[in-house]
């Protein structure tokens, strides 16, 4: 079990984006709200200036760049912190006290 | 309440009354002295607050005769107890485990939320592996009482930086160890908690790498073998799994997931590989611990 718990441990990052839990998404909503108006006074802007194509080719960049920081502001923010992951670290120890789960668990024996 | 000694398929069965309602602990009603102009956040503080303190309340009603002030003998752990034929006997009373999930225990141990209830963890530590030989203390309810009954300061900050709240709770009155008492429960951390998760993980992390459609395919193709439940929804599909289709789950979660990562990019290789590891190591962990 230790070892299980060990290795658990040390693969867990690759399922980080994945928990993203309601805080984490709220913040990157507020991120991407942020970098849309950018976008809208950007794009105000430069109305006069831009040809069609050259419009197009700086939204798809400006898509992009807004993806890509909501990709990294999830990254960073988010985290697997949740008690139940700590608790597994108990039922290393507790098991070997008390011996299997099963008087424990919801399951009819 | 009920007796440890008894066999499952007695305490189970409802005519021999092995099992005895000493009381129901109440669904509070809601906060109506609140401000609505208040923000959500706070009144759902202040109406969680109200809960545990009423459910605090309760716990002390039904087990006031178990503290240390109602009954002196109680220090050395031992009761002399009234019996049903009147005479009074010396027991030692073991209070033993009772199902809640994460939110309930807190609640019943008086802790902040996302709080271990074992040990003295940090927040911000709880997705660390922790090695069996330098874990964390224990949480110690005698230095709690200590602190909730000195009115200062110290003892204030002290208890926050523990993440304890301040009031009378009932466990830190009466001899047992309260950290033996959350037993490992399989259903609310592994079943509910750790492997619902996983599926959810699994689906966001196949729809990340545009893996879904094989994982799909796969899921449906497991087949009825060694009672295993024919599938006929999609993950997505299904609102809620109960807890024999989780079980079953775990037979053959490892083997979609690995066959739904077949033929991928030599690029991403070693990340998918962690995908399977990672979902190996946790189903392995569960299968160890129902063992």
């Amino acid at each position: 079990m230790e070892d299980s718990l060990r290795r658990f441990h040390t693969f867990k990052d690759v399922f980080l984006l994945g928990r993203a839990g309601n805080k984490v998404k709220a913040k990157a909503n507020a991120r991407r709200t942020e970098h849309m108006k950018q976008r809208k006074v950007d794009e105000e802007t430069n109305t006069e200036t831009w040809t069609p194509s050259t419009k197009l080719c700086e939204m798809n960049a400006w898509w992009d760049y807004i993806s890509h920081e909501i990709v990294v502001s999830k990254e960073l923010d988010d985290d697997i912190d949740f008690p139940k992951i700590h608790l597994m670290a108990h039922y290393v120890e507790q098991i070997p006290r008390y011996r299997a789960l099963q008087h424990y668990s919801a399951e009819r024996h | 309440m009920t007796f440890g000694n008894l066999s499952s398929k007695i305490r189970q069965m409802p005519s021999t009354h092995s099992v005895v309602m000493v009381a129901l602990l109440p669904n509070p009603i809601k906060n109506r002295n609140i401000p609505p102009k208040r923000l959500d956040e706070q009144r759902l503080d202040e109406q969680r607050q109200t809960n545990r303190e009423v459910l605090n309340e309760v716990l002390q009603r039904v087990l006031q005769r178990l503290t240390c002030k109602h009954n002196p003998s109680a220090e050395s752990g031992y009761y002399h107890l009234l019996c049903a034929d009147g005479n009074f006997r010396r027991c030692n009373p073991v209070l033993a485990a009772w199902f809640a999930d994460c939110p309930g225990y807190s609640n019943l141990h008086h802790l902040e939320q996302h709080v271990c209830f074992w040990c003295e963890c940090p927040k911000n530590e709880l997705r660390d592996y922790v090695p069996p030989e330098t874990g964390h203390p224990w949480q110690d309810y005698n230095v709690y009482r200590t602190l909730s009954d000195a009115i200062t300061k110290a003892a204030n900050a002290e208890l926050w930086l523990r993440h304890v709240y301040r009031a009378f709770n009932v466990f830190r009155h009466i001899p047992c160890i309260v950290s033996d008492l959350p037993n490992p429960n399989h259903f609310h951390t592994m079943l509910i908690g750790m492997l619902d998760n996983l599926q959810k993980w699994i689906f966001h992390y196949m729809k990340t790498h545009e893996r879904l459609d094989k994982y799909n395919a796969f899921w449906l193709s497991v087949p009825v073998y060694h009672d295993l439940t024919p599938r006929h929804k999609l993950y997505e599909q299904v609102s809620q799994l109960n807890g024999k289709e989780m079980k079953e789950m775990s037979r053959y979660l490892v083997g979609v997931v690995t066959q739904s990562l077949r033929g991928r990019n030599p690029a991403q290789h070693p990340m998918l590989n962690h995908a399977i590891e990672f979902t190996r190591t946790l189903v392995e962990f569960y299968i160890y611990a129902r063992y």
